[in-house]
This record gives C-alpha cells, sequence and structure tokens, in this order.
C-alpha cells in the first residue's frame, strides 16, 4: 500500500543530495548558493512530501483520523518553515 | 614570492585543508554508520561530538549538520520498512505531531542557548545515552521480546506516549540526534508494540522529526551543505557494511566499545566548558 511513499523517501534524499553537490560545483562557478539551498530543501521537505501522500492513501481508504492527524503533523512542520523566517 | 604567488598558494593551502577535512569527514562518517548498525542505534550520537571534539566545528553548525544526515539515513531506512509494512503508520501519526512540535521548540532553544550551555547539556545527555548502554552490554538488561504481539492501548498510555514523544522530539531538535534512543522504548514499553515494529516506526518517525528540527536551523544559515554530504555518503555504506559484519562481531563488545566513546566524548565535553 505505501510504495509509493517509500519510493519518494528514498529517492527524494538521493536527488536532494545530488543537487547538493551540483550545487557546490555551481557555487564555485557563478558564487550562487541557490542550488545548494535547494537541495537541502529537498532533503528536508521529503519526509513531509512522504506523509502528505500517505494521508492521501489514507483519506482514500476512508480513513479520516489517520489523515487528519497526518495533515497535523505537517502543518507543524509548515508552520515552523514559516515562523524560521522571522527571525 | 610576489604577491599574486602568495594569493596563489593560500588559495591552493585552503583547498588542500577543505579536501583533508572532507576526506576526515568522511572516513569518520563510515566509522560512525559501522558501530551504529551494529549498536543498533542512529549515529546523531556520535555525529555531533566527533564534529566538535575531532573537526572543531562550532556546536550548533554540528547538530544541524547532524539533523540533516539524519534525514537522508533514516529515510533510506524508512523507505525499506514502509516497502515491507513494517511501519504502524497509526501510531506513527499520532506520535508524530507532538514530537515534530518537541523538535522544532528544541532547535529554538539551542538557538537562544549559549555555546557553552548547549555543550553542557549535550555532555549530560552523551552521558545518560553511554550509561544505558554500558548497563545493557555489563548486565544484559533484558529487552522487550522481538516476538512479543501487539497488545490493546488504554488512552491513558496513548496520553503518555504522545507526550513523551515531545520529549524525543525536543532532545532531536536541541542536541540534532534522532531520538530514537526515546521512541523505541516508548513504542514498545508504553505503547505496547512488538520490538520489531517499533524500531521500523521509529525510523519512520526519526526522519520527519529531524527534518523538523532540521529545517529551522538550515533557515538560520546554520548547516554546512558540505559536511552534509561527505557525512551522508559515508555513514550509508559504513551502515552497510556494519549490517553485513553484524554477525560477525559480537554486539555486546560493540555497545561496550560504543558506550566507552560516548563516555570519553561526554567527558571531554563537559571539561571543555570548565577548561
Amino acid at each position: 500500500m505505501y510504495k509509493l511513499p517509500s519510493t519518494i523517501l528514498r529517492f527524494g534524499v538521493i536527488a536532494g543530495l545530488i543537487l547538493a553537490v551540483f550545487g557546490v560545483v555551481i557555487k564555485q562557478v557563478l558564487h550562487t548558493s541557490a542550488v545548494i539551498m535547494l537541495g537541502l530543501l529537498t532533503i528536508v521537505l521529503t519526509p513531509l512530501v512522504s506523509l502528505f501522500v500517505i494521508g492521501v492513501l489514507l483519506l482514500l481508504k476512508k480513513d479520516i483520523y489517520g489523515f487528519i492527524l497526518s495533515q497535523l503533523a505537517i502543518a507543524v512542520i509548515l508552520a515552523s518553515i514559516i515562523t524560521s523566517f522571522y527571525r | 614570492m610576489n604577491e599574486a604567488g602568495a594569493h596563489k598558494t593560500s588559495v591552493l593551502v585552503e583547498g588542500a585543508l577543505m579536501l583533508l577535512n572532507l576526506l576526515v569527514l568522511f572516513a569518520g562518517a563510515l566509522g560512525i554508520g559501522f558501530v551504529s548498525a551494529i549498536a543498533g542505534i542512529g549515529g546523531g550520537s556520535l555525529m555531533v561530538p566527533f564534529m566538535v571534539l575531532m573537526l572543531d566545528y562550532d556546536v550548533k553548525v554540528a547538530i544541524a549538520t547532524s539533523l540533516l544526515c539524519i534525514v537522508v539515513t533514516s529515510s533510506s531506512a524508512a523507505s525499506v520498512y514502509l516497502r515491507r509494512g513494517a511501519v504502524d503508520i497509526k501510531t506513527a501519526l499520532l506520535l508524530e505531531p507532538t514530537t515534530a512540535l518537541g523538535a522544532i521548540v528544541g532547535a529554538y532553544i539551542t538557538l537562544t542557548l549559549p555555546v557553552k550551555v548547549v555543550k553542557a547539556a549535550l555532555g549530560a545527555l552523551l552521558l545518560y545515552v553511554s550509561v544505558t548502554m554500558l548497563r545493557r552490554a555489563l548486565w544484559r538488561v533484558e529487552e522487550a521480546s522481538a516476538d512479543a504481539t501487539a497488545v490493546k492501548v488504554l488512552p491513558v498510555r496513548k496520553l503518555l506516549g504522545v507526550l513523551v514523544s515531545f520529549l524525543a522530539g525536543l532532545t532531536s531538535g536541541m542536541f540534532g540526534i534522532g531520538g530514537g534512543v526515546l521512541k523505541v522504548p516508548l513504542m514498545a514499553l508504553i505503547m505496547g508494540l512488538p520490538i520489531k515494529i517499533a524500531v521500523a516506526t521509529s525510523s519512520f518517525m526519526v526522519g520527519l522529526t529531524a527534518a523538523s528540527g532540521g529545517v529551522v536551523y538550515l533557515m538560520r544559515g546554520l548547516t554546512d551543505p558540505i559536511s552534509v554530504i561527505a557525512l551522508a555518503s559515508g555513514i550509508i555504506p559504513g551502515a552497510t557494511l556494519g549490517a553485513r559484519y553484524m554477525r560477525k562481531l559480537k554486539p555486546r563488545i560493540v555497545r561496550l566499545v560504543f558506550s566507552f566513546i560516548l563516555l570519553y566524548a561526554s567527558i571531554r565535553l563537559l571539561y571543555s566548558i570548565v577548561a
């Protein structure tokens, strides 16, 4: 049942790492850290995307309680991302 | 030597030092992955002291970097557990909101605390983990049975689980560890999960918890991306090797070595504050 979130989890972090490596090279050439940041954000957000997919799968199974809990966890993490912009 | 030549030399020396630093990080990560796979514990409790004591990283940078590495390493393990259906999603979803909240609060606490206080608290935590491991290795403390079946959990126990998971998240966000040390006993002893399911569920939760704390540090620019790459690419093969050699080595001996390393790290951390 959880094949899709499992695949997202595995390949999401690998993609993030590859992006970060690519970003290091880009930084040496173009002096911008944007790609590195994108890679690190991909790593951090991968478990979140996987959790969201799990929530959707639970909703499809009509497990409303599980869906609400998964969205609650996502909301907490997203709130932390938003608050970290305000120093 | 003219100015341009001196500049070129300094750039070369800087590059060589950076490369050496990366190689040390990679080698250390290989060892951390190897030991932690055999000892059955996440790499965070070794990663932070390794970076602070051996490579002279700022403790907050080490914590931030460790959290991102934990996301990478735990996600690989969690994806396997998820595919096998070994993760108890309901328990994970019940505990994760408070654990994530704990990790975020923990990260903010560390950001506001002075470095010395963070070092002292980390030293105390490592001392606790090392003593617990030593106890398990020396007196063979009974662990929850792997074959135990899941039992019906009372609402009071669920509430207690939710509260303790906040603490697990807090320690994860504060010290850059996965928090499996607290989560596995919590799920096995309080929530009544069989130990194998507890380990799989904890592994799934660890990635989410580390991501919650890690994002706070990342947004503050405290994460060192190059160290994340070096550590993560060392830990994954190290852990694979550890899992392969697990049967050849006695876990009790590895636990003893592991606990002594942690004991040494905690004493050095605590001593560095006094000195």
